[in-house]
């Protein structure tokens, strides 16, 4: 290298440095506005925190609550029924459910789409209330999607030995949040009954009223008991 | 679950029609993963629902003949811990497949794990009947080359009730054509001339994953009004899960209420 060609190159690097300065500078207000980004986080936090907090408040409520022995079946359902508004978003599941054809359906089927699924969800979750043991929720993770306004709280059960992922859906609402849904090893309760469901409207050419009247009678059958309460406790 | 030992014949046709499937799948591999996964929940594409929900039937059929009877028999004449350890035992044989998908899938994390869990369970887990592994911090996962695909952005095509295995889709069901490929088992087995291998395993895994699904499915099948159409929604999620090797939350699931 020639010592003319070594003048010729100083001056880049001059020019270099100036530039890697400012892009310093940069640099440090990048990192002013990511820490302030990473404050948000702090926000979902606490926000994961309270979901969390409802949850567990939820379910030591529905065990406290639907145990007394003196109660009556009449009581217990109705106390049942006031958690279940207060915890889902029933109306939000019920529109979510139907899908397309709430679209179709009139508003009296609509409400009688969302009073047979709340008697659903009576029949087939109320007993298991019964047999449950209390023992707290294992919380794995928790994820808020603050985009979509969602957070899901991970939890872990133990079924016939195996470990079984259920994850919780809820959207905040005001002070607090909704249940709207419940996620079984990556199934969706929700989804899962909209597609079923929807099969079976379009079976029956669109009518929904078919669907209310088959589930109407199924529950007439208790068909949504869960097969063994007494099971959950024997163990 | 696999029937390929069922003879030469079977296993061309087999053959012939994964390959064809898979002609078929390269004409609609996807451009967006994520909506047509999205769109499975809304409305699965079922152009042959007619043919799914006859060979559906026939499986219930058959399984209301065969398999619950067989399943029950199985469970009231083995204890738990001898059913765990024919399960451990099968999933350790099938190795090299989930690990083979592993490395196609690039994931190297896997990958390690499978091999790690390979090692032990052959070891310590005494040829893989136990599943120490698991204890160590290892968790079973299994891979298939339908889910291979599926990373690769290849559609899942149409759903596909196959005779006796159940449910599966286009490309699951060319995915397991691969697999077969892929088992260095096939091959020893057909150096051997061990033509009832495939099927001996087959049969064992099918009738151990009925006999650990008889509540399950008794529950699901009770207060359907569309059985069918429940199974293959079942389907498509648990599968969309398993392709994503979903740990997190599941962002991919539409949820009731606003955004």
């Amino acid at each position: 290298m020639t010592h003319l060609q070594n003048q010729a190159i100083r001056p880049p690097l001059a020019e270099l440095w100036r530039v890697s300065s400012r892009m310093l500078g940069l640099a440090a207000a990048i990192a002013i506005a990511v820490s302030l980004t990473l404050a948000r986080p702090a926000a979902s936090a606490s926000t994961a925190e309270q979901a969390e907090a409802f949850l567990t408040n939820l379910s030591q409520k529905a065990v406290e609550g639907l145990k007394g022995e003196e109660m009556t079946q009449e009581e217990r359902e109705q106390r049942f029924r006031q958690l279940l508004d207060h915890a889902f978003d029933m109306e939000a599941i019920s529109q979510f459910v139907l899908g397309r054809y709430s679209r179709v359906a009139s508003e009296e089927e609509k409400q009688r789409f969302t009073d047979v699924l709340k008697d659903i969800v009576v029949q087939r979750f109320m007993p298991l209330f019964g047999d449950y043991r209390g023992e707290g929720l294992d919380v794995r993770q928790t994820v808020v999607d603050e985009g979509r306004n969602l957070v899901t709280i991970i939890t872990s059960t133990e079924f016939q030995g195996e470990p079984v992922r259920l994850d919780w859906r809820l959207r905040p609402r005001g002070e607090s949040f909704k249940i709207v849904d419940v996620v079984v090893e990556g199934a969706s309760l929700v989804i899962t009954y909209r597609s079923e469901y929807a099969a079976f409207i379009k079976q029956n050419g669109g009518n929904v009223s078919a669907l209310i009247a088959d589930l109407r009678e199924k529950l007439d059958r208790g068909a949504f008991k869960p097969e063994n309460t007494t099971a959950a406790s024997k163990s | 679950m696999t029937s390929w030992a069922m003879g030469p014949k079977l296993s061309r046709f087999l053959i012939v029609l994964g390959l064809g499937m898979l002609l078929a799948l390269g004409a609609c591999a996807s451009n967006n993963a994520e909506d047509d996964a999205f769109l499975a929940y809304e409305e699965p594409s079922d152009p042959i629902e007619p043919i799914n929900r006859a060979i559906f039937d026939f499986n219930n059929f058959l399984d209301g003949l065969l398999l619950k009877p067989l399943a029950e028999l199985y469970g009231v004449l083995l204890p738990q811990g001898a059913r765990d350890s024919i399960r451990n035992f099968l999933r350790n044989l099938a190795t090299p497949v989930t690990l083979a998908n592993d490395l196609l899938q690039g994931e190297m994390d896997r990958a390690g794990n499978t091999t790690a869990r390979f090692l032990v369970n052959t070891t310590i887990g005494v040829g893989g009947l136990f599943d120490i592994a698991e204890k160590q911090g290892y968790p079973y996962h299994s891979e298939d080359f339908g889910q291979t695909m599926a990373v690769h952005g290849v559609d899942d095509g149409f759903y596909l009730v196959l005779p006796i295995l159940g449910p599966s889709t286009a490309r699951d069901a060319t995915g397991r054509v691969v697999d077969i490929f892929l088992d260095p088992l096939t091959y020893v087995a057909n150096n051997n001339d061990w033509d009832g291998l495939g099927l001996a395993r087959t049969a064992v895994s099918g009738i151990d994953a009925r006999e650990r699904n008889i509540e399950t499915l008794e529950e699901l099948k009770r207060d359907s009004v569309d059985f069918y159409a429940r199974i293959r929604s079942l389907y498509y999620q648990t599968r969309q899960k398993e392709i994503s090797n979903g740990e997190g939350d599941l962002p991919y699931l539409p949820a009731p209420g606003a955004e």
